[in-house]
């Protein structure tokens, strides 16, 4: 028979939270805060262009104001661009999570296709949504 | 004992691949593309406690390559074992430090699990921006850490007696 290591009062063995779970989640939280804080400030800036990748090199660099269809990697995934937006109009990966992503047009956003390695990513030019406005 | 041992790592290997595929024909929808409850890792944390590490991490690469092989791309495969292996890595040293229950050790292991995961799609479509998702599945790696460690703690207390040295 297998030996217990240990006894059943030990911590690690209950099957009740402790004071150090919930220390942990606390810190899970914040760490998920975190993050979300940093994407505010990643995303959204203001955009001219896409940059699409396969396979780690450099399909090409796109107008967003020029619509267009570009076929990547034989066919394997289609992206569009229209009304200044892109958007993945097929592949063939088994997920369809990339088809099924909203189009994407400002600072960072981005649309992966995980299993064909493909990454179709606004390229964000610096300058802040706002000031775009004004001019 | 050492066939007792092999047999009971084989048997549960094949627990948890049906657990895989279960959720793999019947996807649980939890909003976010790509997001599973992950119950095989119930037989992870199951093995991590009643038999030991090197059963939790052997149970655990052979069903990522099995599953895989099987139904998904290889690709996926090594995102699924760069999580696995942080979550691993996260559930050892929190239950060596013997203050957390079961339930924090198997929630540290959602979570690491989700981290590791993007860390490597990351990695490998070098972009910084596949970390936004972590705001989303950090909680979500919780969540299912928890149901995962609750339901592995109700095992263990059932299953006392495992036929191995
Ligand atoms: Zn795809």
């Amino acid at each position: 028979m297998l030996k217990i290591v240990g006894n059943d009062k030990m911590p690690e063995k209950r099957l009740k939270a402790t004071k150090a779970d919930i220390v942990l989640a606390v810190f899970f939280i914040a760490a998920a805060a975190a993050v979300l804080v940093w994407s505010f400030g990643y995303f959204g800036g203001s955009a001219d262009s896409v940059v699409i990748t396969a396979h780690g090199e450099t399909v090409g660099v796109y107008s967003l104001s020029e619509d267009r269809e570009i076929v990547v990697d034989g066919g394997s995934n289609i992206v569009v661009i229209e009304n200044g937006a892109a958007y993945m109009k097929s592949a063939d990966c088994k997920n369809q999570h990339c088809v099924l992503h909203a189009p994407i047009r400002y600072g960072n956003e981005q649309i992966v296709c995980l299993p064909n390695k493909v990454l179709v990513e606004i390229e964000d030019n610096g300058e802040s949504e706002i000031d775009t406005v004004a001019n | 004992m050492r066939t007792k041992k092999l047999v009971l790592n084989s048997i549960l290997v094949a627990l948890s691949a049906i657990f895989s595929y279960v959720e793999a024909i019947i996807p649980i929808p939890l909003g976010i593309p790509g997001i599973k409850l992950g119950l095989a890792n119930v037989v992870t944390v199951f093995a991590l406690y009643r038999i030991g590490l090197s059963s939790a991490v052997l149970i655990s690469a052979v069903r990522i390559i099995i599953v895989s092989a099987l139904f998904a791309n290889p690709m996926m495969a090594l995102y699924s074992l760069a999580g696995a292996a942080l979550s691993l890595t996260a559930m050892t040293i929190l239950k060596r430090a013997k203050i957390f229950s079961i339930i924090g050790v198997s929630m540290a292991g959602g979570v690491f699990h989700n981290v590791g995961q993007v860390s490597a799609a990351a990695a490998v479509m070098e972009t910084v921006g596949l970390f936004s998702y972590l705001s989303v599945l950090i909680p979500v790696g919780m969540l299912t850490g928890v149901l995962i460690g609750i339901v592995s703690g109700k095992a263990i207390e059932h299953i006392k007696k495992i036929p191995v040295v």
